[in-house]
């Protein structure tokens, strides 16, 4: 191959991985972002319900701008980077229609209320996708709220949580 | 005569306010719910989510426990069905159901006959019992477009809850 060769190759290779660099960046300015707002109510499952969800399992009803049936689990809890608390990472799935999902990750944060069996929650759930409109849908939600009968075990029939929820959801 | 009457009159008050605290305590249920599958990492048959109009306004999960595929094309499935009415008020089920595909419909469309079977309860249906009849359309139960976002079922159910 000529040197002239050699540095066309080049330049072509170049202009190939240059223009192929952008395409692989996902460009979220033309996404179309919409804040929301509104109550979740999360409840504490009966284990029969949910046998091999070791850690637990709540089924949520959601309102305000994203009205929803769902259902969360928890994948871990441990104790908090803040004395006295303890931290959960947990996965959720919201379902808006039978089309429309919205799946996402948490962060739970749960404070002991002293003098109760209660906690207060804070959850940073991060969405991840979804089905139907939200199927590449992004995005941030926090809900902050009480869970109600959380010490010493939650319990079906007894433990909850109520939240007010913000934050955003993004969709191409 | 007189020992006639006074028996009956003894028997009737003996036995009236059982039938009858018996009677108020059962209630017939009817309504409308959608079972919408969603993503289940952890359970090896899959689980929906749905909410349910009507007498029992609830969110429901469910789980499916066992399939059967029958040869003559029918698909067996029992399942534990959990639907929750409130924070403290929850009646799990189980579940025992029969989807027959749809002649002439997509594929995967069937008809859902489900016989849900109170197994247990909490707050004001601790200790309830009785059964309820679902039917419906399911879509996408099975075939090319199968999975979360495109499979679920619309049903009726009507039946009777009996509390303690």
């Amino acid at each position: 191959m000529s040197m002239t060769r050699l540095m066309q190759a080049s330049l072509a290779l170049a202009l190939v991985l240059g223009t192929a660099r952008p395409a692989a960046v996902q460009d979220f300015k033309s996404w179309s972002c919409t804040k929301v707002q509104g109550n979740i109510t999360e409840v504490v499952v009966d284990q029969r319900a949910a046998p091999w969800d070791t850690i637990g399992r709540v089924v949520s009803t959601s309102d305000g701008d994203l009205p929803s049936v769902g259902t969360a689990i928890l994948f871990a809890v441990f104790p908090g980077s803040a004395p006295g608390t303890l931290e959960g990472k947990a996965g959720r799935w919201m379902v808006l229609s039978p089309s429309d999902h919205i799946y996402a990750t948490d962060a739970v944060v749960l404070t002991p209320v002293p003098n109760t069996p209660d906690v207060n929650d804070v959850v940073t759930i991060t969405i991840r996708g979804g089905a139907g409109k939200y199927e590449k849908a992004t995005g941030t939600i926090v809900a902050t709220g009480r869970g109600f009968n959380f010490f010493p075990a939650p319990v079906a029939g007894k433990s909850y949580f109520t939240f007010r929820y913000s934050g955003e959801v993004c969709v191409p | 005569m007189k020992r006639t009457l006074l028996g009956i009159c003894v028997a009737t008050s003996l036995f009236s306010p059982t039938l009858s605290s018996g009677q108020d305590k059962c209630q017939s249920v009817q309504g409308q719910a959608q079972f919408i599958l969603i993503p289940a990492p952890n359970d090896p048959f899959g689980r929906i989510i749905g909410p349910s109009s009507g007498t029992l306004k609830a969110a429901i999960t469910a789980i499916v426990t066992g399939l059967t595929q029958n040869p003559n094309g029918t698909i067996d499935a029992t399942s534990t069905e959990l639907w929750v009415t409130s924070p403290l008020d929850q009646i799990l089920f189980n579940g025992q159901a029969t989807f027959t595909p749809i002649a002439g419909q997509p594929i995967g469309t069937v008809s859902d006959r489900l016989r849900l079977t109170v197994s247990r309860g909490t707050g004001e249906f601790e200790g309830a019992t009785g059964a309820i009849d679902v039917t419906g359309t399911g879509y996408n139960l099975f075939g090319p477009d199968a999975g979360p976002g495109k499979t679920y079922f619309q049903v009726n159910y009507t039946g009777s809850i009996c509390r303690r």
